[in-house]
């Protein structure tokens, strides 16, 4: 029985006790309520009319943090707001845009937020704020795009009308760099002339191979505001980064001002979180808990680690309940913009109750009150922790959090270890704008931008890397296909590098689902797989390379597909090299290839129903990458091998790789599982390889970290080790067992590996530098064909021309 | 993940080579030198997804021709040749019985055994896959006879509840990954009229679920046993030939 005062913290918790054999591992005393602090907004110099609305709608006058930021922007200064979730950002660089326009009715602003839906959400926010600004409120009535979005949902037959009377735009990095910048002489001389404020929400997405073309894109913009003669003023903001100041300066290339935690002044209400397990698998435990505040008439946002873990939690409940759950949504990537706004609605109004979803749901898209959020898994970073919890308790309200371990190394340690999780600062982000593929596509984009000459670029505003091309150009060393394409703009991929998305299509006709990158295409569309999207199943009848389009034909089946991909590496190059006597650790270029080698197909009993061997036709792909390489030498290896016999030791290498891969996270900052990935080998001379690399093209130097914090990494491995509460020897998820490997692996055996690497890497070692260490070196990318001599991409296993099976 | 498995009696599926040809690349049509179904071959056709693929052969009948020559040799597994539709079916039928005497009303079928091929159109795979299963029939390959390479685009796909969807490729790929035996499966020969370099070869490997295909000139193709004495007749005198060439 439910009584009126019972808090939302105290049913969460009633309903975590009531579930069978649930471990607490964690539960602090709830976090707030803080009252809020106050500024009196009379001392910034606001035009009238914007004064009366700030007068009108915050009567108690503007939180401390808002004020101080405020006055910083009209000041002319560039600044990064870094205040919790919840603590009025918007109001931060939406008040200094209107009261411009009070003053200036030509004056433009730029809006950049990294997903659409963020951008509807503030669409709604900026109109409603202009409207009882009665200047803006006239201007706005007379121009019906005043304030507009312009991003790929705006129809064709509006954007010109976009174009020309638009004086805030709210877009995407995507569209800034394939509409407004290619076109900006053409189309946007009068917004980019007029330009005062750029404002960049959500400034710790921009992060990886994302922020490091956007780094590239805003110097660029940057460039086209100075052909233009305007000089604008950046205004970022974000609730989880690490050190705002240096990242919007390295994102932006110029000074910045910063208005941190510090500062917050904002009104909180209560947050409560928790730490559980329960004696079930982790989904199960997750899935039943969601599901009961749910019923509970609790609002709740399940975060699961991946869009098939979601589907498939989906998929669960909907079997248990006979497909009827209306109040049961997923949320992903991947869905139609009209399927998004029906789950972002259902919440607002409380139709949908409980929403299974990855990470798409972390950022600030106005969903109303969620009162519980449940983390299936623990959050692969920080950001991604304190994102998610700030989805519950907003403006003032109460909400919970709950986080559930995953089986894995590095859940386990935390669950093991909560304090220091929640002792973590935010991740520092990494950006590499020295990205040897990303500066020249950039050069490129910026040079088809100032009319094709070379020698007019701004290099000054374009940064040293752009600067360092332009040398190698005039000298005539760099010859890319790139610099003579007829519009390199449509070359770059700005989120990930790859070649595209491919588009689902169910049947031959233009039904189009969704769309889903290179990556997971292997992973997840491959051909016979069985692909979910919101809870229905579908059949991967072909992947067509050349249309990039996955054929899908509707299936009804609980069955499940597991693919199986194997991955070779080829070295490339060595940059910096730690020498022991007989381990080698380096910083090296490699490139990895992954193809598929076998489709397993299992009914809900787990019983295999059918299996696919080769790679279905699917194409092998090749990630070009940075990594930090441990070598295990010869006379190291052959030891290993005495002491445990081969195929221990191979598994034993394969146990390291895995625990050295799960626990990288404590050691480095990001912590994004989804940013790096690891691989073992034994080459034929018996030498013994682990790699950890990035997961992004040409890399940025993330796992590079873990040469210089190799002995702490495997410290933390071994503690993983001796304090695995499993009682076999084969381990289990949370320490070396692999799930999707039918071989036992041994904990005595990677306990002596990994000892013998402790003790080796504890001494001293000689450290030698590339000397070549240029990144303008162009490196080939086919071979002719043994048998034929067709050139053969690199990383391509047989030849199409006649079939020869290519050498490692 | 699973490891190697091939079946122990590999060799005994190819004690002899029965079929040989002349393996070419597809653009250029360049000679790789000669190729021939025997154990080793067919061992890593079956593991790494290799297909053959014979194109340019003269006629259909010569392609059944060269089947029944392997159904002449009488050892080694058992082929499953496909005809690519039911009429090339009765055809296949008809020319493979020619010198029977049937009555009348028995002039096709869809699927029949010999001594060491059986003939079965692609949409009664599942059937004879299931009967090779719980016979434990040991499979030597399969040869789709295709010859004008249609079968790789004869599918499409319904939109609604109850519509059966048509995928004739994907009948092939299930047969194989039925008789699959650890990573190995069957190798899949495909004969067709054209000439590899005037099909899509790379739509047609990956429909298959291949890796890659080796491509085989179709005049050069020569089918059953290696016969140690000189023949009495042309064809026999060409058999030979190639052996011989093949041994150099």
């Amino acid at each position: 029985m439910i009584t009126f005062t019972e808090t939302i913290a105290d049913r969460i918790a009633a309903t975590i006790a009531s579930l069978d054999g649930t471990t607490l591992h964690h539960d602090p005393a709830p976090d707030g309520p803080r009252a809020g602090v106050f500024a009196c907004s009379d001392s910034i110099e606001l035009h009238p009319d914007s004064l009366a609305m700030v007068h009108r709608h915050f009567p108690e006058g503007l939180y401390r943090h808002q004020h101080e930021a405020i006055t910083r922007i009209m000041g002319g200064r560039n600044t990064v707001v870094a205040t919790r979730t919840s603590s009025g950002k918007s109001l931060i660089f939406s008040l200094p845009v209107l009261d411009t326009l009070c003053h200036d009715a030509d004056a433009t602003s730029l809006f950049l937020y990294p997903q659409k839906a963020l951008a509807n959400d503030q669409l709604l926010k900026i109109r409603e704020f202009g409207a009882s600004i009665p200047s803006v409120a006239s201007l706005i009535s007379k121009r019906p795009h005043f304030v507009s979005r312009y991003d790929g949902a705006t129809p064709s037959d509006v954007r010109g009308r976009v174009r020309d009377e638009a004086q805030i735009i709210l877009t995407n990095p995507d569209m800034l760099h394939y509409s407004m910048l290619q076109y900006h002489d053409r189309h946007w001389a009068r917004f980019f002339g007029n330009l005062r404020h750029i404002v960049i929400d959500e400034c710790h997405e921009y992060r990886g191979i994302f922020g490091t073309n956007v780094a590239h894109i805003l110097r660029r913009l940057r460039q086209v505001c100075r052909l233009h003669g305007s000089d604008p003023t950046f205004v970022a903001t974000s609730a989880t980064i690490h050190e705002p100041q240096t990242h919007m300066e390295r994102l932006t290339g110029v000074d910045f001002a910063c208005v941190d935690s510090d500062r917050d002044g904002s009104r909180q209400g209560v947050r409560k979180f928790w730490m559980a397990s329960g004696e079930e698998h982790f989904y199960d435990y997750g899935r039943k808990l969601a599901f009961k505040l749910a019923e509970e008439g609790l609002t709740v946002l399940a975060f699961c680690p991946g869009r098939m873990s979601a589907e498939r939690m989906m998929a669960r409940l909907l079997s248990n309940h006979e497909n009827e759950l209306p109040f049961v949504r997923v949320y992903r990537a991947g869905l139609s913009p009209t399927e998004r706004e029906e789950i972002e609605s259902g919440l607002r109004d409380k139709s949908v109750r409980l929403v299974f979803s990855t990470s798409a749901l972390e950022l600030g898209i106005d969903i109303g009150e969620v009162d519980a959020v449940v983390c299936i898994g623990l959050p692969n970073s920080m950001m991604s922790l304190w994102q998610r919890a700030g989805r519950a308790a907003r403006a003032g309200k109460d909400g919970g959090v709950v986080l559930i371990p995953g089986d894995t190394p590095i859940d386990t340690y935390y669950a093991n270890h909560p304090d220091e999780l929640f002792a973590k600062d935010n991740e520092p982000l990494v950006l590499s704008t020295a990205n040897r593929r990303v500066v020249c596509q950039h050069y490129a984009c910026a040079t088809a931008e100032v009319g094709g000459d070379e020698d007019t670029l701004d290099v000054g505003v374009l940064g040293d890397e752009v600067a360092a091309v332009q040398q190698a150009r005039s000298e005539g060393k760099m010859d890319l296909d790139v610099f003579y394409r007829a519009e390199p703009h449509m070359q770059v991929n700005i989120r990930s590098i790859g070649e595209g998305n491919y588009k689902l299509v169910v049947g031959h006709g233009d039904d189009e689902i969704g769309e889903i990158d290179e990556f997971h295409l292997l992973r997840e569309a491959y051909r016979n797989a069985i692909y979910r999207h919101g809870g229905k199943a579908y059949r991967v009848r072909d992947v067509i390379r050349g249309r990039r389009k996955v054929i899908l034909e509707r299936e009804y089946s609980w069955n499940e597909t597991r693919a199986f991909i194997n991955k070779k590496i080829r070295l490339k190059r060595r940059h910096r090299v730690l020498d022991h006597e007989n381990v080698m650790l380096a910083t090296v270029n490699i490139d990895v290839t992954e193809f598929l080698v076998n489709v397993t197909e299992k009914d809900r009993s787990g019983k295999v129903v059918n299996s696919w061997n080769g790679n279905m036709g699917m194409p092998t792909h090749t990630l070009p990458t940075e990594a930090t390489l441990i070598r295990l030498r010869k006379p190291f290896w052959d030891d290993v091998v005495r002491g445990l016999g081969i195929q221990d030791a191979r598994l034993a290498l394969q146990s390291c790789e895995r625990l050295l891969w799960g626990l990288f996270p404590t050691v480095s900052g990001p912590c994004d599982k989804q940013d790096f990935s690891s691989a073992s080998e034994v080459d034929p001379d018996g030498i013994a390889s682990i790699y950890l690399y990035d997961m992004v093209y040409d890399g940025v130097g993330l796992t590079m970290l873990a040469c210089d914090r190799m002995v702490d990494l495997v410290d933390k491995a071994i503690e993983r080790l001796e304090q695995c509460s499993c009682e076999t020897d084969a381990g289990c998820f949370r320490c070396i067992a692999h799930p999707l490997s039918n071989e036992t692996a041994s904990k005595r055996a990677t306990m002596h590996v990994l000892s013998r690497l402790r003790d080796e890497i504890a001494g001293v070692c000689k450290i030698t530098q590339a000397e070549d260490d240029s990144l303008l070196h162009d490196a080939p990318t086919t071979r002719p064909c043994s048998a034929c001599e067709t050139p053969v991409k690199l990383g391509d296993r047989f030849c199409s021309n006649c079939g020869e099976k290519q050498s490692e | 993940m699973t490891q190697t498995t091939i079946r122990a009696d590999i060799a005994a599926c190819y004690p002899s080579p029965l079929i040989r040809g002349a393996r070419i690349a597809r653009l250029g049509e360049k000679y790789l030198g000669p190729v021939a179904t025997d154990a080793a071959t067919c061992r890593f056709m079956g593991e790494d997804q290799i297909g053959w693929f014979v194109g340019g052969v003269p006629t259909f009948d010569r392609m059944i021709e060269n089947v029944a020559r392997i159904n002449a040799s009488d050892f080694g597994g058992r082929w499953i040749v496909v005809p690519a539709t039911r009429c090339l079916a009765e055809v296949a039928y008809q020319q493979w019985f020619k010198h029977e005497d049937f009555p009348d009303e028995v002039k096709a079928t869809t699927i029949w055994h010999d001594d060491l091929v059986t003939f079965c159109v692609p949409e009664r795979l599942d059937e004879l896959g299931r009967a090779i299963i719980e016979q434990d029939v040991p499979v030597a390959g399969i040869i789709l006879l295709d010859p004008n390479c249609i079968v790789h685009r004869g599918r499409g796909f319904g939109k609604g509840k109850f519509r059966i969807s048509h995928d004739r490729p994907q009948l092939i790929v299930n047969f194989r990954s039925m008789l699959a035996v650890g990573k190995w499966c069957p190798p899949l020969m495909i004969m067709s009229l054209h000439k590899a370099a005037t099909v899509s070869a790379q739509d047609v490997t990956r429909v298959y679920g291949l890796d890659a295909m080796y491509f085989i000139e179709g005049a050069s193709l020569s089918c059953g046993a290696i016969r140690e004495t000189v023949g009495k007749n042309r064809c026999e005198s060409r058999c030979l030939g190639n052996a011989l060439a093949m041994k150099t």
